[in-house]
């Protein structure tokens, strides 16, 4: 049923004043009439003011957990960081008893512990860089929510970064670190990305959409 | 180049509305508290209150279509598709209490450390809520904070439905205004 307007119903929606049945009457009328979202987005937001104006509760960890769960989010923030603090403060330590060379390798190594543990733990997609020269093999490893990105290029390169965009918006999530063959760079806050370039100095060398 | 709150939370929005892997997750980090605290003043059960909150966040993220820019921010849906299913969980814990002929209205619980909110936007609705019509008010209250249904608010206040209707339609919209005049949206 989808009546010509509902009155007062938008004002009575949102505090949850409707009859169960007068509900679903309004939402299926809500889908196809614009005036009314408006009016409800206008109502929201004053449903908004008084759940704001209540005795706060702090909900209970397993109501997270389940949420998480149901999300398929299922690489925990907490193991990460711990990881991450292990492995920071193991480089540091050595940092302190080794030559420069030997930590900046431990270092090295570290980050790549890191990264590889990290997707060990996750559900991950990959795409191959669409270069815009002859230029070399890339491609990026990423997690399906988007947490983290690993970006490989076949060849130690010097002074390429990796900018990630989300819509409008870029980031420059730091320069890949040659390493052996290849060089790397892994971004453990990545933010759900949308695209990937990597810019050389001279101009873009590489990029890739991500889907998730 | 780091992006602005306000873009990370359209984003959020964007992903919601699509049923991304990860939006369920992020949403309920920023919004659960606010969630939470609308169903579990409806109830008056933690149990319920995170069963409430579970299960509308999660029927209108695996909903295609559920969630459109239009409808309104996402925090304000979320705390909207809160309410009413926190509501319909009340109705049908009292339906099934006057089953049982031990029908009795859910008072507040009483877990200690519950934090009454005296923060500035809090402060703000409440001076508006004192600028309202008496009339307008009384239904208000008896409708949000009392969780009472239109026809208990006709009967409580001895006024016909249509007119309980008018009343607190009329209250929402006055607020609305009134707290958008005040230079914050509301």
């Amino acid at each position: 049923m989808n009546r010509s307007h509902v009155g007062d119903d938008a004002e009575l929606y949102v505090i949850g004043a409707l009859e169960p049945a007068e509900r679903a009457e309004f939402e299926a009328h809500l889908k196809g009439c614009t005036d009314c979202a408006k009016r409800v987005a206008d109502a929201s937001q004053v449903a908004t003011a008084l759940a704001m104006s209540l005795p706060a509760y702090e909900p209970p960890h397993r109501l997270g957990r389940r949420l998480a769960q149901a999300d398929g989010a299922q690489v925990a923030p907490r193991r990460r960081f711990s990881l991450w603090a292990v492995v920071a403060a193991t480089a540091v330590a050595f940092a302190g008893v080794l030559g420069w060379q030997d930590a900046a390798l431990y270092q090295e190594r570290a980050r790549t512990t890191v990264a590889l543990a990290t997707i060990v733990h996750s559900h991950f997609r990959h795409v191959t860089m669409t270069s815009s020269s002859v230029g070399p093999a890339a491609k990026v490893l990423y997690a399906r929510d988007g947490a983290w990105v690993y970006i490989v290029v076949d060849r130690p390169v010097a002074g390429v970064r990796a900018v990630l965009w989300r819509g409008a918006t870029a980031r420059d999530a730091g320069a890949l670190q040659p390493s052996g063959g290849v060089s790397t760079l892994f971004v453990s806050d990545a933010n759900r990305p949308e695209r990937i370039v990597l810019h050389e100095p001279l101009g873009v060398t590489a990029s890739a959409t991500l889907t998730y | 180049m780091e992006q602005t709150d306000g873009e990370l939370v359209d984003g959020l929005a964007r992903d919601f509305a699509a049923g991304r892997q990860g939006a369920l997750a992020e949403a309920y980090t920023r919004f659960g508290r606010l969630l939470y605290t609308v169903a579990r003043n409806a109830l008056h059960d933690e149990a319920a209150a995170e069963d409430c909150v579970h299960d509308a966040l999660l029927r209108v993220w695996r909903t295609p279509g559920a969630y459109r820019p239009e409808r309104g921010n996402l925090r304000a849906f979320l705390v909207t598709c809160v309410r009413n299913e926190a509501m319909t969980m009340l109705r049908s814990a009292q339906r099934r209490a006057v089953r049982e002929e031990r029908f009795e209205r859910l008072e507040p619980d009483t877990q200690e450390g519950i934090e009454v909110p005296d923060h500035v936007e809090a402060r703000r609705l409440r001076d508006a809520m004192q600028r309202l019509p008496h009339q307008e008010r009384a239904a208000l209250e008896l409708a949000y904070f009392g969780n009472r249904t239109q026809r208990e608010v006709a009967s409580e206040l001895g006024v016909p439905l249509g007119t309980v209707k008018s009343r607190l339609s009329a209250a929402i919209r006055r607020l609305g205004a009134e707290l958008r005049v005040e230079g914050t949206p509301a």
